[in-house]
């Protein structure tokens, strides 16, 4: 039955050309219209519709079906390519062949552009010192087929890894226990896997050389001891605190911090009665006034909520309140100049922030996970994925997985459009560890309180340590390697303390002293940690930061002899790699009298990086010391990769080590393989004598024991030792009771072999004079 | 060009449990996607580039597609409109220096009737080029891919009054950008 609206209700029909809706968005309420605007209208419609269609080739269409057809038969389950399977491309490629291929890529890896051919870029290719933390991106220019780029990826040493793509142009690869410190890399494809969704080639193989910065460790099984504690500031009111890529702490608070002087560390003063009150706009947020707290304080944003800082530290990103309850995701430079900048806007309550390595930063709005870039230009991440932003809400750091809490259900997804696995016990944390894949959280379970990690989006789940009953666990913190992991522990009518964890031991203890301590984070460079303590009798918190212990796996902690002399052969192995034979007066500064300097060493400079493989007395409680070196030149050499063994003496019996004695070796290929890069050897006080024997490759760990590592004093075998393996941070431990006196002889070789079952090439022998380790 | 909606029901539903049932969905709407990708990038290498990536996506998501009363065209659509916007940025970012193709081309019309009409095409293409992103994909959806407005509101994101403003926003800068308006032309209406 047709409907007869008031005469004041009746729309005039649309013009020709134009439809009813462009019609309804063209004319003002009152029925009018700008006849240029209308006219303008229906003349685009009217060439855009009677433009012939575009007609697709026949053969892409039919050769895509193909595609997704092969696709969907093969991975109907687990959209993360799996774990590449030992091909035997890489080895039968040779020393020779990586060094040749080699030549071809510079800094960037940039195949020549044709029409059809597929082009890539790595940023990491030629770098020395990628951290090792870090995940490589390899970027083509078209969409990949990702099946086929994934089985040809080759990373050597062995390195364990997953695979994953974003987008179809973007294959990322994320070690799962990082990479180890101070190697050089090489990641390569064969050519004919480098295959486009539309059959494109590269024209060549893909070679992608690079290197590894150095960091700092503690020996694997023992938590980092606090060497000391700075004061840094003292406030009130902290909602948060976090550090900056380039290590400035920064805190959103209350009170404005007020910087405790070096020359008063303690007592803590009173913060400045000028505070600015938090204010609470939306429900489980509050706000603050956000301040960096070094070089020198600063106050950088009011009415900040969940800051974070951009990769290069130049902005930090924060929520603060909008119109309607609603907020606002503004962008300020983090020298505090400027104005801050609203890029986008959400209705959510726990809007969740990360800002990724593209620059882009990463939120919730509508129940979708939305990106925005600096531009102003906004995307939803992945239209499959609905969030419930109300719970726990966290992004990866490499926003490869999504933690969210749809209907009160914690869950964890990969991104874009992967895998979602609940994690019904979660009730605290959750943390992630920067590799982007482990995920620590606190768990309750039938005695109370537990620490659980997932690896792998929460397919499968690990216990990492139980609370005694009626103990709280919180602040949960992975330091930068993912090794260790700090929680609070809050015993009732206790104060907190702070505890740390060995994720692949289970090895825990408490770090440091100090109690009523609270949201520890750890610095970018890994030997430090930062939290928030209780002043008692006040409402004011202390902001500390507590220096670790760490070094290098050799080091030979509790001998300050051997470490002096670690030192002294690691200057010298400094100046052969960085300046060569222009080093020739700084070498000999290095040296004994009467020792001489032979040419061989003064290396032309043509090294990238080098490592102390031992350091051992010349014979048991001798002042001199062995240090075993290698100089190591990477893969992004046009020569390829080779190590040249050192062997440095000195002696520490003076006022200051000096070198007596420079034995270099042959230059040698890099071999293929597992190889050994740090050896240490201790004895405690009760007879237990510790090897800690480092490879720079991930191991297949049924490779690793008594049929690949002996042990031998005066000649004889011994037997009897217990072996460990730990993938997360390649070191076997071999632990031996009541080993003879004397010298031991430590060989490892094959049938110890990577993950990718590549044997070591040749055994590998050390003589070492096992150190007594001090108590403590 | 939407099939009857139980029959897509059914099809998903098919597609979910047997991913291989995913082919007829392609069938079924490869051409209006690759068109709508075409008519965005202008370029046919690219066209299949994105219009590959777009159908991958989607059977990787199928699994958690949901029915909710919109045709899974408008699902298609939206992952279309999300990944020509990837495309773009990173393109802007990195100065990707992606090859161009030939430009598409129609078949069955004369080559001088083809240049005329392209000339004021080529010039209507150009002008929605520089609108800002989500006013070209609006006029995009409404005037090339004729989609409703309640539609491209679901494909986007955003209400069906804000698909109108972006719509008529882009419509008067087309105008202007198109057939510059005589003086008295300007203020003729009130």
């Amino acid at each position: 039955m047709a409907r007869f609206l008031p005469w004041h209700k009746r729309q005039p029909a649309p013009p020709e050309g134009v439809d009813a809706e462009m019609w309804a968005i063209l004319r003002t309420r009152d029925g009018r219209s700008d006849p240029e605007l209308v006219r303008a209208a229906a003349e685009i419609r009217a060439r855009l519709q009677a433009q012939p269609p575009a007609e697709p080739d026949p053969e892409f269409r039919a050769r895509l079906r193909a595609n997704l057809m092969r696709e969907a038969r093969a991975t109907g389950k687990s959209r993360v390519p799996p774990r590449r399977l030992a091909l035997p491309f890489f080895t039968t490629l040779g020393i020779a062949g990586v060094a040749a291929l080699a030549v071809v890529v510079a800094s960037v890896v940039a195949f020549p552009l044709a029409r059809g051919q597929v082009n890539v870029q790595a940023a990491v290719a030629g770098h020395h010192d990628i951290p090792v933390t870090q995940a490589i991106r390899i970027s083509f220019n078209r969409p990949m087929d990702e099946t086929a780029v994934t089985r040809g990826l080759r990373i050597s040493p062995a390195v364990s890894y997953q695979a994953s793509w974003p987008n179809s142009k973007t294959l990322v690869i994320s070690p799962a226990h990082g990479l180890a410190p101070n190697v050089g890399y090489v990641v390569t494809i064969p050519q004919p896997d480098i295959k486009a969704q539309n059959g494109a080639l590269a024209p060549t193989g893909l070679v992608i050389p690079f290197g590894t910065g150095s960091v700092p460790s503690t020996p694997q099984g023992q938590i980092p001891t606090v060497v000391s504690v700075t004061h840094v500031a003292v406030t009130s009111g902290v909602t948060s605190l976090s550090y900056m890529p380039d290590g400035a702490l920064m805190v959103l608070s209350s009170s404005t911090p007020v910087a405790v002087p070096a020359s008063a560390q303690s007592p803590s003063p009173s913060p400045s009665p000028t505070a600015t009150p938090g204010q609470s706009a939306a429900p489980g947020l509050s706000f603050g006034t956000l301040y960096v707290l070094s070089p020198s304080l600063r106050t950088v944003a009011f009415k900040a909520e969940g800051a974070v800082a951009s990769p290069d530290s130049q902005e930090i990103a924060y929520w603060t309140p909008g119109v309607a309850g609603t907020l606002e995701l503004d962008v300020v430079a983090a020298n505090g100049s400027g104005t801050p900048e609203t890029l986008a806007s959400s209705a959510e309550s726990n809007p969740g922030l990360a800002w990724l390595d593209n620059g882009d930063l990463i939120f919730a709005a509508a129940g979708q996970l939305r990106k925005v870039s600096l531009d102003g230009a906004i995307t939803t991440v992945d239209p499959t994925v609905n969030v419930d932003p109300s719970g726990f809400f966290t992004v990866s750091p490499s926003a490869q997985a999504l933690f969210a809490s749809p209907g009160g259900v914690p869950t964890i997804y990969s991104l874009p459009g992967g895998s979602a696995n609940p994690l019904p016990n979660l009730v605290g944390g959750p943390a992630w560890a920067a590799n982007g894949n482990d995920l620590a959280y606190v768990a309750a379970t039938a005695g109370g309180e537990a620490i659980d990690l997932t690896s792998d989006l929460g397919t499968r789940i690990t216990a990492v340590l139980s609370a005694p009953a009626g103990v709280r666990l919180s602040g949960l913190s992975f330091d930068p390697t993912g090794t260790y992991l700090t929680y609070v522990t809050t015993a009732p009518g206790q104060p907190s303390q702070l505890n740390a964890v060995d994720v692949q031991s289970k090895a825990s203890g408490p770090v440091g002293t100090l109690t009523a301590v609270s949201n520890p984070v750890w610095a970018p460079s890994g030997n430090q940690l930062s939290a928030l303590v209780a002043v008692s009798g006040t409402t004011t918190q202390d902001v500390s930061s507590l220096l670790l212990s760490g070094g290098p796996p050799p080091s030979p902690a509790g001998d300050p002899a051997a470490a002096a002399a670690l030192a002294t052969a690691s200057d010298l192995a400094q100046f052969q790699v960085t300046a060569g034979p222009a080093a020739e007066a700084d070498i000999s500064a290095l040296l004994a009298p009467g020792t001489s300097l032979a040419p061989s060493v003064l290396l032309p400079g043509r090294f990238d990086r080098f490592y102390a493989v031992s350091t051992t007395p010349t014979a048991p409680g001798s002042t001199s010391f062995s240090v075993a070196l290698n100089l190591v030149r990477d893969a992004t050499s046009s020569a390829g990769p080779a190590y040249l063994p050192e062997t440095v003496t000195v002696q520490t019996a003076g006022t200051s080590p000096l070198i007596s004695n420079i034995a270099p070796g042959t230059l040698t290929p890099v071999p293929t393989g597992p190889l050994v890069v740090s050896v240490a050897a201790t004895t405690s006080s009760i007879g237990t004598t510790v090897f800690a024997i480092h490879f720079d490759s991930d191991l297949n760990p049924l490779t690793v024991g008594a049929q690949s590592i002996s042990l031998s004093v005066g000649g004889q075998v011994v037997s009897g030792a217990q072996f460990n393996y730990s993938a997360l941070t390649r070191t076997e431990t071999v632990t031996m009771n009541g080993l003879p006196a004397g010298a031991v002889t430590l060989t490892v070789s094959p049938p110890l072999a990577d993950i990718d079952n590549t044997l070591m090439q040749s055994a590998y022998q050390v003589v070492l004079q096992p150190q007594p380790v001090s108590a403590g | 060009m939407r099939l009857p909606p139980e029959h897509e029901e059914r099809l998903i539903v098919r597609a979910q449990a047997e991913p291989e049932a995913f082919g007829e969905l392609y069938d079924q709407y490869f051409p209006q996607i690759y068109r709508y990708v075409a008519s965005r990038v202008r370029s046919a290498d690219l066209a299949e580039d994105i219009t590959s990536e777009v159908f991958f996506k989607a059977l990787r998501a199928i699994g958690r597609y949901r029915p909710s009363g919109h045709p899974f065209s408008a699902w298609l659509y939206q992952i279309a409109v999300n990944t020509i916007t990837d495309h773009y940025r990173s393109r802007k970012r990195a100065e990707d220096s992606l090859e161009s193709g030939p430009e598409l081309a129609s078949e069955g019309v004369a080559v001088e009737d083809e240049v005329a009409a392209r000339m004021g095409l080529d010039q209507i293409w150009q002008a929605i080029e520089s609108l800002p992103e989500q006013q070209r994909t609006a006029m995009t959806l409404k005037y090339s891919a004729d989609l409703p407005l309640a539609e491209i509101g679901r494909i986007m994101g955003k209400s069906e009054g804000a698909v109108k403003l972006l719509v008529f926003r882009g419509t008067a800068t087309l105008r202007a950008a198109l057939r510059p308006l005589p003086v008295e032309a300007e203020t003729h209406h009130g």
